[in-house]
């Protein structure tokens, strides 16, 4: 498995854009489009976490050196690394 | 009755349990505290058991201790379960709920953490959350002790509602499962949880199509196509629908801004303090136990023991007369007519063997308590996240750090606590390597010999060896990783929100583990100090050492040539050899054969070679005083006995965990090469300072 050299955003995306969810910045949110990831357990276990279709989710806070991520839904907070917030594609709403 | 506890992890599970039993199971503010099932007897029955399990977020597992609630779920036929949930994160915890709304069991909700909906600016009815889940809600705080008589009775006198079989699912999909769930009940007991059996056959669960010949594969293909989603995308969807209805029908949010504790974590978590901050806590907590009331109680608990004219307090000599317990029993056995032995074997072998390791009891205190704070505050769940990047980098988790904390107490329980690891390679790495960090049975070794290294400074080198520790933790990382390369490696957690320790608990954490200490003191150790003490009074041909003579030499060297002429003397020797490199080119039979002893209890290492010196003052002794000329060599016997294989306690926690004689065993001897080598290494400096000569062969 490869990982990406560059940790943070890489898009400036606005309201309305699509994108990943490890596109947002700190503060911003998005509404989950379609999920996919290679890992069935791990797929599984997102799912249980409540990453399902239309969720909206927000970036709350990135670990110091920039991952993972803290991220909001469902009125509560997960981490997450951002090699599987890749899989998680969304709609920016803010 | 068997009733079971289960919940999300940090839900408050344990500390609900402890309120209805009356016990004192170890809680925490960190996800996965409780590893293993635990009962006990609800308070004011005889027949009623509560069953404590691990926390999860689903009845599909992930880790081992997630498929021991799920074992206890599907096999133990609880009659009934104590669902509890937290009322500030409804959603999430109700999701589990309509899992297990789907057993064949009974299920109370005891929504807790009421006490703090206020202050999340969240309001709940509970009386329509009741009626929309069907079954028995009860709002309590574990926390403040609220609502649970209403649950005792409600469990004792069987007054909740039955399990209400709601249908959650829509109408396509529900279809399809009570289709599978007729079906299953031709093949299935009741009690085989046939509702849970046919929604995880919806989902191709391989287990339970293992169960049943029923094929569904084109009725499900074709929901699948309707969804435009996978048959486990569409159970969790729907489950979750149904969750926000309620959700949405029996609370209302307000936004209260920021919470304190995202304002700490804006510190905690700062991009460039929190390395730092992180760095200066766990220096605080060396300092504190080694530094501060070290230099304050060591010399104090010594003169106690072994008797004194002054002692050091925060390294200014003070006047401190006094005889000391061991003097005073040895004088009391000889004005009573007792043999010269007698009284050495209760004054040098028992009381000081067992003093040695007492004398660093006040310091184990502040240790366990820096820890317990750690623990229950909700900071060590900030480390594993900020730290995950660079572990994972070594091939370890973010959750790594947490059995590695814990280690700095005990590895038994820090063995056990890799549970949470999702990963199975990443879990075994973490279980190999967390002996490596300095547990609080080490401290003694520790605190007796880094005052040689830094004098004044002894914390310093407390600090040195647990930064050393996790500069090993992550070289040996790197050297097993190709072995044990993960390919599921994930890091899912959460971020507990932050806590002022309970006093209440905190006392409890710490007074436990100090009794467990004193407790090994009064058994282990002072059943090895009667066999060091008579393996080192006494020769082969069972003649008392002091009643030997040699011309040529007088006191102290005299004393210590008398102990060499022992049993221990002629084992300790044929050893020795092997450690005149980490020794700083010592051949000192009396340090090895207390090394080969931290097999037993790393403590005994102390204990020992304080008998060895013939009771009392180690580094004054003329055997050890080669660590006082020598620091090399004493970082380097510190360095091997942290380092190499440890106890045989965590030994039995690693091959239970491990599941593997031969892994187990692999590892010992990896970690005592390695530990041999870096001494060899170390000690080899201050051999060479030395002029490469060997003293005391």
């Amino acid at each position: 498995m490869s990982e990406p050299d560059n940790y943070g955003p890489r898009k400036n995306l606005r309201p309305g854009e699509m994108g990943h969810l490890s596109d947002l910045k700190r503060g911003q949110k998005g509404v989950v489009i379609d999920f996919h990831n290679d890992n069935a357990a791990l797929r599984r276990h997102l799912l249980d976490m409540g990453i399902t279709k239309g969720v909206v989710i927000e970036v709350k806070k990135i670990a110091p050196l920039g991952d993972p991520v803290d991220v909001k839904l469902r009125g509560y907070e997960l981490c997450i690394r951002r090699v599987d917030m890749r899989g998680i594609d969304i709609k920016v709403v803010e | 009755m068997i009733v079971g506890l289960v919940g999300n992890q940090n839900a408050g599970k344990t500390t609900l349990f402890n309120l209805l039993t009356g016990s004192n199971q170890k809680v925490g503010n960190w996800p996965g505290v409780t590893i293993e099932r635990k009962e006990g007897l609800i308070k004011g029955s005889n027949d009623i058991t509560l069953v404590d399990t691990p926390g999860v977020y689903s009845l599909s597992p992930y880790t081992d201790e997630e498929k021991v609630t799920r074992k206890f779920c599907l096999t133990a036929k609880p009659d009934l379960i104590i669902n509890i949930i937290d009322a500030t994160s409804l959603e999430r915890s109700l999701y589990l709920t309509t899992q297990l709304l789907e057993l064949n069991t009974d299920v109370i909700i005891a929504c807790n953490m009421s006490d703090i909906l206020a202050e999340n600016g969240i309001t709940l009815d509970a009386s329509k959350l009741q009626k929309m889940l069907g079954t028995t809600v009860v709002v309590i705080s574990a926390k403040k002790g609220t609502g649970i008589n209403e649950l005792i009775d409600s469990v004792s006198h069987k007054t909740y509602l039955k399990n209400p079989h709601t249908k959650i699912f829509e109408e396509p999909v529900q279809k399809e499962i009570d289709h599978l769930e007729g079906d299953l009940n031709h093949e299935l007991e009741e009690s085989d949880n046939p509702k849970f059996a046919a929604v995880k056959l919806f989902e191709r669960d391989p287990y339970f199509q293992a169960l049943t010949n029923t094929s569904t594969e084109q009725e499900i293909k074709t929901i699948e196509q309707q969804y435009g989603m996978d048959a486990e995308q569409i159970i969790a969807d729907q489950r979750y629908d149904f969750v926000t209805k309620i959700k949405s029908a029996c609370e209302t949010d307000k936004d209260m801004g920021e919470s304190i504790t995202d304002k700490l974590d804006k510190i905690f978590l700062n991009k460039w303090a929190a390395l730092p901050i992180f760095v200066v806590i766990m220096a605080l907590v060396y300092f504190l136990s080694v530094g501060l009331v070290g230099s304050l109680t060591t010399d104090f608990m010594d003169a106690l023991f072994n008797g004194s004219t002054s002692i050091n307090v925060f390294y200014h000599g003070v006047s401190f007369n006094i005889k000391g317990l061991g003097p005073l029993l040895g004088d009391w056995i000889l004005s009573l007519g007792g043999s010269p032995w007698a009284a050495d074997l209760i004054q040098n072998g028992i009381v000081a063997g067992v003093g040695a390791v007492c004398n660093f009891i006040p310091q184990l205190i502040i240790l366990f308590l820096c820890l317990s704070i750690l623990e229950t505050t909700g900071y060590m769940s900030r480390i594993s996240f900020f730290l995950d990047r660079v572990f994972k980098r070594f091939g370890l988790s973010g959750k790594s750090l947490i059995p590695f904390i814990v280690g700095s107490g005990c590895s038994v329980p820090a063995i056990m606590s890799a549970r949470t690891v999702e990963d199975p390679k990443e879990r075994k790495m973490t279980i190999m390597l967390t002996p490596f960090i300095p547990c609080s049975a080490k401290l003694p070794i520790i605190a007796l010999l880094s005052s040689v290294v830094f004098p004044s400074y002894g914390w310093v080198a407390s600090l040195s060896l647990y930064l050393l520790a996790v500069a090993l933790i992550l070289i040996n990382a790197l050297i097993l990783r190709p072995f044990l390369k993960s390919n599921t490696s994930s890091f899912i957690s959460e971020l507990p929100a932050y806590k002022a320790p309970s006093p209440k608990y905190v006392f409890r954490d710490v007074y436990d583990k100090t009794i467990a200490f004193i407790k090994r003191a009064g058994t282990v150790i002072l059943l090895c100090s009667v066999v060091v003490w008579t393996l080192s009074r006494f020769t082969w041909t069972w003649q008392y050492v002091y009643t030997l003579s040699n011309q040529n030499l007088t006191d102290g060297a005299l004393q210590s040539w008398q102990i060499g002429q022992s049993m221990l003397g002629g084992i300790g020797r044929v050893i020795a050899f092997v450690f005149i490199p980490t020794l700083g080119g010592n051949y000192s039979w009396g340090a090895a054969v207390s090394a080969l002893q931290g097999l037993i209890a790393k403590e005994q290492v102390v204990s020992s070679l304080s008998v060895i010196a013939g009771g009392g003052k180690i580094l004054a002794s003329e055997s050890f005083a080669f660590f006082v000329s020598n620091p090399w060599a004493a970082y380097g016997f510190m360095v091997f006995n942290l380092f190499s294989a440890p106890c045989f306690g965590a030994i039995s926690a690693m091959r239970k965990e491990l599941g593997s004689t031969k892994a187990t065993l692999q590892t010992i001897v990896f970690e005592t090469t390695v530990a041999l080598l870096l001494s060899s290494v170390i000690g080899t400096i201050g051999w060479a300072s030395n002029g490469w000569v060997v003293h005391g062969l």
